[in-house]
């Protein structure tokens, strides 16, 4: 009896479900035909965040260049915070698309690829902007990549140069320099690549330790590998690719007197003096050009573009902080490399 | 060959049991806290959420009051109150007690996440400069000793507490009044009843215990282990803890043995991460401990099932 009240209930769900979803349908495709003759201009925009702002990394950074976009661009924008359930994003970005409010999204990061890529094929007036993550040969996507491994690049010369450094006092002989990344996967292990290519440019004798966290927020953890790497392996400088948790080791830096390169954002003010300076991936900038050209009607929807140092993809934190800690003969010594990045002298190979 | 040297060395220079007591703290803490609950037979899976709200609440009191001590405090309040919220639902309302945990891990994780941004407008991690830390303690004398100084001084004191938690959980559990009440109710409810024990006091009186630990346990990621909130920064520790509350075989020295276990398997990850040019892929590395825990899971219970055979 009672499991006859179940299944009826569940019928009864099932077909409410159809149903809507049925009437849904409908009126999307009458929307459809009167927003398709919108045409170039761009009125209002939405990014769907797969996770939560507040990483001080590119969810931040791309809702920065996002907002700038709203403001000086003139579009009505909206951010949508999608959680950490991986199995919500598909629907809950679908059904931003198939509200038809939006003439464009913005989302990006690899676990978005799959989605963006069904959910632009079956709405192919949808325009999207994708953001480090290379998705190809639909109509309706402009996708862009940084170089991570030019940028990396960079900040594995500075921690050879540092590690080399006679003139900072947390230096020791070893010249012995440490990657953080957060889980064992291709776009950080792109990171650790540039690293060590950046490292053995100006040594080859730079030997680099490799620890991963295993996740993106444990930051007691990674606070403890970094430790290790700073006592018993000797390395006096950590460059960190792990979001949240990557903070517990520019916190073992300062703690240990050693140094540390913070990731994405501009992580120097967070530990002035032993953060010497951080990699930026500049999503801001190239979300804020994409709109741009998006508006001015150039943006090469269909396509890629890998943003490196020469287009200001990427690049390395030179603030105040910088100016004060870092020794004039290093800070010479990167103007010179990226100098030499820009104009191609030097190539970085990227594992992707 | 490289890795055996410096694990080698490593335990000859203590840093081993230094590292290993850092990360079995948290641990330890949190699955006593399990223990009592489960011992009085409201299971307490929330322990996760708890931790986080401790955690946060307990790195924002002591960065606003600049007392670690008003902190720590804070955060076990706060994490006694959500017991006893969750000892309404779960004993007053009936709400099935892991439906209640699981509630409790959301909420933890969703609350601290909103508290952030509505009271810093931070969002992801709260990184405060200066706040004040879980004292370590450095023992006068003890610690001009060569191998003693290292093993007994310049601990956090948080690390000491545990360590007298377990003391204290086997006084309450098995010497007390309190402890036999305790154990009553959760092996039979009904029973207890019929002898005039107040069922539904002992119960929320565990949850609150759970709460304790689990508290002290988030106060010292927060504020001793690091000194900062990230979000979700618990990272599974709470569900670790359950998993060593069985390992323990449900008694407060197995839970110390257990999470020593765990300790060392974590403390040895760390040491064979940091090695350079390491010939092991990184994932099997990070196995290491949970491993090691079902394995010592298998080795118990195997033990135990011989020595019932024997007895039988």
């Amino acid at each position: 009896m009672k499991l006859k009240k179940l299944w009826s209930a569940c019928l009864l769900l099932l077909s409410i479900a159809v149903i809507t979803a049925g009437c849904g349908g409908k009126s999307g495709d009458s929307e459809k035909s009167s927003n398709s003759s919108g045409g170039g201009d761009i009125k209002s925009a939405v990014y769907y965040v797969n996770g939560t702002l507040g990483d001080k990394g590119f969810f931040d950074s791309a809702q920065a260049g996002f907002q700038k976009a709203g403001t000086d661009l003139g579009i009505d924008i909206k951010t949508v915070e999608g959680g950490n359930n991986q199995a919500d994003w598909a629907s809950s970005l679908e059904s931003l698309v198939a509200s038809k409010k939006y003439d464009v999204v913005l989302t990006g990061t690899i676990q978005m690829v799959d989605i963006v890529k069904d959910l632009a094929k079956r709405y192919p007036d949808q325009k999207f902007i994708f953001f480090d993550e290379v998705i190809n040969d639909i109509p309706n996507v402009y996708s862009m990549l940084y170089s991570q491994s030019e940028g990396s690049f960079l900040a594995g010369a500075f921690a050879a140069l540092v590690t080399t450094s006679t003139e900072l006092k947390g230096a020791n002989p070893d010249k012995v320099i440490g990657f953080v990344g957060g889980v064992d996967d291709p776009i950080v292990n792109d990171f650790k690549s540039g690293y060590e290519q950046g490292a053995q440019y100006i040594d080859k004798d730079v030997k680099i330790i490799t620890s991963y966290v295993g996740d993106w927020s444990n930051a007691p953890k990674a606070k403890e590998l970094t430790l290790a790497q700073y006592n018993t392996q000797k390395a006096d400088i950590v460059y960190q690719v792990a979001g949240g948790a990557g903070l517990g080791t520019l916190e073992a830096g300062n703690e240990a007197g050693k140094y540390s390169i913070g990731v994405d954002a501009n992580q120097n003010p967070l530990y002035p003096g032993s953060v010497l300076t951080s990699m930026l991936k500049n999503i801001d900038t190239s979300v804020f050009r994409a709109f741009q050209l998006l508006q001015q009607g150039k943006l090469p929807l269909g396509k890629t573009e890998v943003l490196g140092l020469k287009e200001g993809g990427v690049g390395i934190a030179k603030d105040d902080l910088y100016a004060q800690y870092v020794p004039k003969s290093i800070q010479d010594k990167i103007a010179e490399i990226e100098k030499k990045l820009s104009t191609g002298e030097i190539k970085v190979e990227s594992t992707l | 060959m490289v890795v055996w040297q410096t694990i080698w060395s490593q335990i000859m220079d203590l840093t081993l049991i230094v590292v290993l007591l850092r990360f079995m703290t948290p641990i330890l803490l949190t699955a006593l806290g399990g223990l009592i609950s489960d011992i009085g037979g409201v299971i307490n899976i929330g322990l996760e959420g708890l931790m986080l709200l401790s955690a946060f609440t307990s790195i924002a009191v002591a960065s606003g009051t600049d007392s670690w001590l008003l902190g720590v405090l804070a955060g076990v309040a706060a994490s006694v109150l959500i017991c006893y919220g969750m000892g309404f639902f779960a004993i007053r309302l009936k709400v099935d007690i892991i439906i209640a945990g699981f509630a409790v891990n959301i909420f933890g994780s969703g609350f601290t996440i909103f508290l952030m941004s509505k009271i810093y407008g931070l969002t992801g991690n709260y990184n405060p400069t200066g706040a004040p830390k879980i004292p370590l303690v450095d023992i006068p004398f003890v610690q001009d000793v060569p191998v003693l100084g290292k093993l007994l001084s310049g601990h956090s004191l948080m690390e000491w507490i545990a360590f007298l938690s377990v003391v204290f959980c086997i006084v309450l559990i098995y010497r007390t009044p309190y402890g036999v009440h305790l154990r009553a109710v959760g092996e039979a409810p009904q029973a207890a009843r019929s002898l005039g024990i107040p069922v539904e006091r002992v119960q929320y009186s565990a949850l609150a215990w759970s709460g304790v630990f689990a508290g002290l346990a988030g106060a010292f990621l927060s504020n001793g282990l690091t000194n900062m909130f990230v979000k979700d920064m618990t990272a599974g520790t709470g569900f670790l803890a359950l998993a060593v509350v069985l390992l323990g075989n449900r008694n407060p020295a197995g839970i110390l043995i257990g999470s020593l276990i765990f300790g060392l398997a974590s403390a040895l990850t760390t040491i064979v991460q940091t090695i350079p040019g390491s010939p092991v892929p990184s994932q099997f590395i990070q196995m290491i401990p949970y491993v090691v825990t079902i394995a010592a899971l298998v080795f118990f219970a195997l033990r135990k099932k011989r020595r019932l055979e024997i007895a039988a």
